[in-house]
């Protein structure tokens, strides 16, 4: 808290000496030639609904209310952003998508769950060509989340989170141990802290069943040792050799104690709260986690709150899920022009950057290489821009076809049961898991 | 002490054992049934910090109503070191939907069963048993076989230049299928108790059918209507399934108790303030009819 | 009596309209869309369409798929699993506490008085709201209900249990602490119905009060002079006396069971694994949630119906048997 105030009042001092500077960046983003916009407003008068959840997220809350300023006042578009329940998102996505008669026109979907309104969004090929928009600035996991498994850009990456393990400084310190570089080190670590008769949970892990996010960490598991959900013939391999010791080592940190029982059914938000109250040392999950820690109420953790890449696989790789939420036009809109208009400035990195320099809205989530490299945005949020596009330089993306949206409770329920129930027997759990996936896809006639 | 008397103490004893078992065991329903209420009242005045223990003594605050309910975001903990922002979850759009759909609802469904529990009760038709009885059966049709086919039909039907899908009207439209047929058995056994004397009397008299509905028989079963009409209004304000699947974006409050989760998960302390805007009401109400909820749930079939 | 043969029809047709369009509608149209491939991420094709030559049938399009796809999806057949414990134990906590309840609270005495009163409470409380307010007092961590079973039933257990186990005769395990109730397979689904329970004996119970007071209080008195005692007149006079409105009760609350939704998508999301999907759940996330499929939703929830029209007959049959 105390840190934050103090970077707050450095930098509120940095912004007064530089404020002739201040001032041209000032008029440079009411300036409609920044960011490609129609000076003419031919859109004048003209309303935008953007289908999207949760406006206590600090980058939404932050490009809202610039939008608000800014771009309504460049082109005379008012946008207003839905505001639908987390929970609930991925329903209200899909039957709003997939309604011909929606009122919305634009939309924010979870990479994962975009495959069943693939249909109904406007492909923005010709759009990032004409408006010039540097397809490369985005990584290539985001590409392939943005565009599924054709060449079709079904959205441009908005929201993108690499995965980072967040850990107490202080307490792998106590124990003698670097930060892990492999998930078998996250083993030793955790016998290390229970050896030392530490006070704390090695690690916060959530195996609940919440929004599938007990998959994340799985598939940097499966990745890391060389394995795929499936093969190249669809069939799945997820139960093979490989993926069974995967699945093993993902599961061994709450059967082996180091993540306490409870985390069986946490999500990650659950999870998280461990480590931001001081009791676990380790968590592995979204970037934004790193200021969580920095301002957490307890003082140890906000002194040693640490961060670093998330771990890889033994001998293995270092892969992980590069999350991403595209945005897309619908089809069924009445303004698609305007909504392309909106779309501009928003993926701007002009605004991208701007979003993650927020001091009213702290938030760090840039998804253009061009950003997270950003010197200024990077000393701003302690490097941790850097890190994240080391990730993301190995993050992948999940099977981005429209069956997989009811593969993954299968999936997450077979994780969910492994973690429950401290007896199954894994390659039985996860060959059942597999004998459902190809329920799905043989209905879906992947084998005809 | 001789014998005599000891039997005579005995059965005093017993006699008062067994009393002070009967009231530990009321005591023991009370607490079944009050402490979950109690416990979310409770939680719905901790301030933010509190609500995350089993802590019964703090400072009650009315910070969480102010934020369910607030547009912008609200300070708490001001000029403490907990200060911090927020934000408002807009509710009260959500209450005015909840009061909007469920009035509605019963100002429809109402009149209409009033007439059909009327005309139920004092006349001999064509089939009014079995009608009576399919009637009775409508409730046993699953919701989401309801819902399904209305969430197609209403993404297409339009209605005033919109579809009917995310709006007030389409939700009421498919709460009918809900709240008529309880209304209609309820007034019934209204009706049905009512003597049927007057009605004769009024009839040789000369009044027609329909004089003597309105001018006879309506004012004496007002109670019951009125009764009727407190249980449908609570059946809408607590139906769920509907207001998701056909409310939509027109959420209720029922479904705005899903939009209290945060950046902690669920935060406990704001959906217990909005459980209370959701259940306060309707303990006053369900107070009001409470001699006639067991008829109401169970269509008279238990008396 | 009265003669004009069209004013009930007058007055029972607007209601008997709406009920008819809001109830065999989408009856009829669920039936319709279960022998389609109908998912909503492609734009429906329907058997009866309207070409040129007027209003045609393309059998090729109506399909039983979605029925066999049911009996081979483990997911499908484990919802109905999940169902059918759920309502086997939600339906017999709820007639047993509702009839404990009932049989203490009946007689008079301030304290029955008000707890007879606050029966209706739990009435109020909705049940999305309840899933709500027990997910968060099962909590392990800060749950009020967590905290009481622990203290008031799990301690005492294991005190008793080290205690024996201090004798050295036998080597009992102790229950353990530390038990994440909604984390659990069994305990996530038994306190589902438990919250169940809770909003349902209470009225319940309120159907029995109605019940015992029907009763002619001279039975209980013969009884009494015949020398039984307060345990042999309940088994063997209130209950059998209490049996058709028992049999009713039970059929009804069997029905509720049948249509639970509400809860599982508050308290447990069906997990933990799939321990908690009921069918209506199951359903719901088929067509709205995952696949979008609204041809196989439909075909489930037409088998959900079947069994539904079924508890129906027989809850009418009882009802009018007792008339």
């Amino acid at each position: 808290m105390i840190f934050a105030r103090k970077l707050t009042l450095l930098l509120a001092l940095a912004l007064f000496l530089s404020l002739p500077l201040g001032n041209a960046l000032a008029q440079d983003i009411m300036d409609p030639a920044t960011f490609g916009l129609d000076a003419s407003k031919p859109y004048d008068g003209t309303h935008l609904k953007f289908l999207i959840c949760c406006s206590t997220a600090a980058q939404f809350a932050s490009a809202a209310a610039k939008g608000d300023a800014e771009f309504t006042e460049m082109t005379g578009i008012t946008v207003s952003w839905g505001d639908l329940p987390f929970g609930s998102f991925q329903e209200q996505l899909y039957l709003e998508a997939t309604n011909p008669n929606t009122e919305f026109d634009i939309v924010a979907f979870v990479d994962a769950w975009g495959t069943n309104i693939y249909d109904f969004l406007h492909p923005l090929n010709d759009f990032v060509e004409e408006a010039g928009i540097d397809w490369d600035d985005y990584g290539p996991a985001y590409q392939g989340a943005a565009t599924g498994l054709s060449d079709t850009i079904y959205g441009l990456p908005f929201r993108g989170h690499p995965l980072l393990l967040h850990y107490r400084a202080d307490v792998l310190e106590a124990v003698g141990m670097d930060p892990p570089a492999t998930w078998q080190d996250i083993s030793a670590i955790g016998e290390a802290i229970e050896a030392a008769g530490m006070d704390i949970a090695p690690i916060a892990m959530y195996y609940g069943l919440n929004v599938d996010q007990n998959l994340f960490n799985w598939y940097s598991h499966l990745w890391g040792a060389g394995v795929d959900i499936f093969d190249e013939n669809w069939e799945p391999s997820f139960n093979n050799e490989i993926g069974l010791a995967a699945t093993e080592q993902y599961i061994s940190y709450v059967r082996d104690g180091h993540s306490p029982e409870a985390s069986v059914a946490w999500n990650e938000q659950e999870a998280n709260q461990e480590l931001i109250q001081g009791r676990a040392a380790m968590f592995i999950g979204w970037w934004w986690m790193a200021s969580r820690m920095r301002t957490s109420d307890v003082s140890e953790v906000a002194e040693n709150a640490a961060f670093a890449p998330a771990p890889g696989w033994e001998g293995g790789d270092t892969a992980s899920y590069g999350y991403l939420w595209p945005v897309g036009v619908l089809k069924q809109s009445d303004s698609l022009d305007a909504a392309l208009e909106y779309l501009k400035w928003l993926t701007h990195p002009i605004t991208e950057r701007r979003l993650v320099l927020d001091e009213e809205y702290v938030n760090n989530v840039a998804v253009r290489l061009s950003v997270l490299s950003d010197p200024e945005a990077n000393e701003f949020h302690d490097g941790l821009l850097g890190v994240a596009s080391a990730v993301l330089a190995n993050a992948r993306t999940i099977p981005l076809i429209p069956e997989y949206t009811e593969i993954i409770p299968i999936l997450a329920e077979a994780i969910n049961e492994l973690a429950v129930d401290s007896m199954a027997d894994t390659q039985a759990v996860l060959d059942l898991a597999a004998e459902d996936v190809r329920f799905v896809m043989e209905a879906a006639g992947y084998y005809d | 002490m001789t014998a005599a008397s000891a039997s005579r103490i005995k059965p005093g004893f017993r006699q008062q054992s067994a009393k002070l078992l009967e009231t530990a065991a009321l005591l023991l329903i009370i607490a079944f049934i009050m402490l979950p209420i109690l416990w979310l009242a409770l939680t719905a005045i901790k301030p933010q910090e509190k609500a995350y223990t089993t802590d019964i003594i703090f400072t009650p605050t009315l910070d969480n109503f102010e934020i369910i309910f607030s547009d912008e975001s609200v300070i708490i903990n001001e000029g403490t070191d907990r200060e911090r922002g927020e934000v408002g979850r807009k509710m009260v759009p959500n209450v005015f939907n909840s009061v909007v759909v469920s009035g509605a609802t019963i100002l429809i469904a109402i009149p209409l069963a009033t007439l059909a529990a009327y005309a139920f009760s004092r006349y001999q038709f064509l089939g009014n048993g079995v009608l009576l009885i399919w009637i009775l059966t409508t409730q046993f049709i699953p919701a989401i076989v309801v819902a399904i086919p209305f969430f197609t039909l209403f993404r297409t039907v339009e209605i005033f230049g919109s579809p009917l899908l995310g709006t007030r009207l389409g939700l009421i439209i498919v709460n009918m299928s809900i709240v008529l047929p309880y209304a209609i058995w309820m007034i019934k056994g209204f009706v049905d108790a009512l003597p049927g004397e007057i009605e004769e009397a009024a009839y040789v008299d000369g009044c027609n059918d329909f004089q003597i509905l309105f001018f006879i028989s309506l004012p004496l079963i007002r109670p019951g209507v009125l009764v009727a009409s407190v249980f449908a209004f609570i059946m809408s304000w607590n139906e769920f399934l509907f207001a998701l699947i056909i409310g939509r974006e027109m959420r209720t409050m029922q479904v705005a108790l899903m939009t209290t989760s945060g950046a902690r998960g669920i935060m406990w302390e704001q959906m217990a303030a909005a459980g209370m805007v959701v259940m306060v009401p309707i303990f006053f109400l369900a107070m009001f009819i409470r001699k006639n909820v067991v008829d109401g749930l169970t269509m008279g079939a238990v008396k | 009596m009265r003669k004009k043969r069209w004013v009930p029809w007058v007055l029972v047709g607007p209601a008997l309209l709406i009920i008819v369009l809001t109830t065999i509608y989408p009856l009829i149209a669920a039936l319709y869309f279960s022998f389609h491939k109908y998912k909503l991420r492609k734009p429906p094709q329907f058997a009866i369409q309207f070409g040129e030559g007027g209003l045609y049938i393309d059998w090729s399009l109506l399909t039983l798929d979605n029925y066999a796809l049911a009996f081979r999806d483990s997911r499908f057949i484990n919802s109905l699993e999940v169902t059918f414990w759920f309502t086997v134990i939600s339906v017999a906590l709820s007639v047993v506490i509702g009839l404990g309840i009932a049989v203490i609270v009946q007689k008079g005495g301030r304290l029955h008085t008000l707890t007879k009163v606050l029966l209706i409470f739990p009435f109020a409380v909705s049940p999305a709201l309840k899933g709500y307010s027990w997910r968060f007092m099962l909590n392990e961590n800060y749950g009020i209900y967590d905290l009481l079973i622990d203290s008031l039933i799990v301690k005492p257990i294991n005190f008793v249990l080290s205690i024996v186990n201090a004798l050295p005769l036998v080597e009992i395990p102790l229950i353990s602490e530390s038990i994440v109730w909604l984390g659990d397979k069994f305990w996530a689904l038994f306190m589902l119905a438990m919250s169940e329970t809770w909003g349902w004996a209470p009225l319940i119970a309120l159907m029995f009060v109605g019940a015992l007071g029907s009763i002619d209080e001279q039975i209980f008195e013969a009884a009494r002079i015949d020398g039984a005692n307060r345990i042999q007149i309940f088994f063997r006079v209130t209950l059998p006396l209490l049996r058709p409105v028992i049999l009713i009760v039970t059929m009804l609350k069997t029905i509720f069971s049948l249509k639970m939704f509400d809860q599982v998508v508050t308290m447990t999301g069906g997990g933990p694994v799939r321990a908690t999907q009921t069918i209506n759940y199951y359903i719901h996330q088929v067509g709205f949630v995952r696949g979008l499929d609204i041809g196989y939703a439909s075909a489930q929830s037409y088998i959900l119906v079947v069994v539904l029209t079924i508890c129906a007959a027989l809850y009418v049959s009882l009802v009018l048997n007792r008339d």
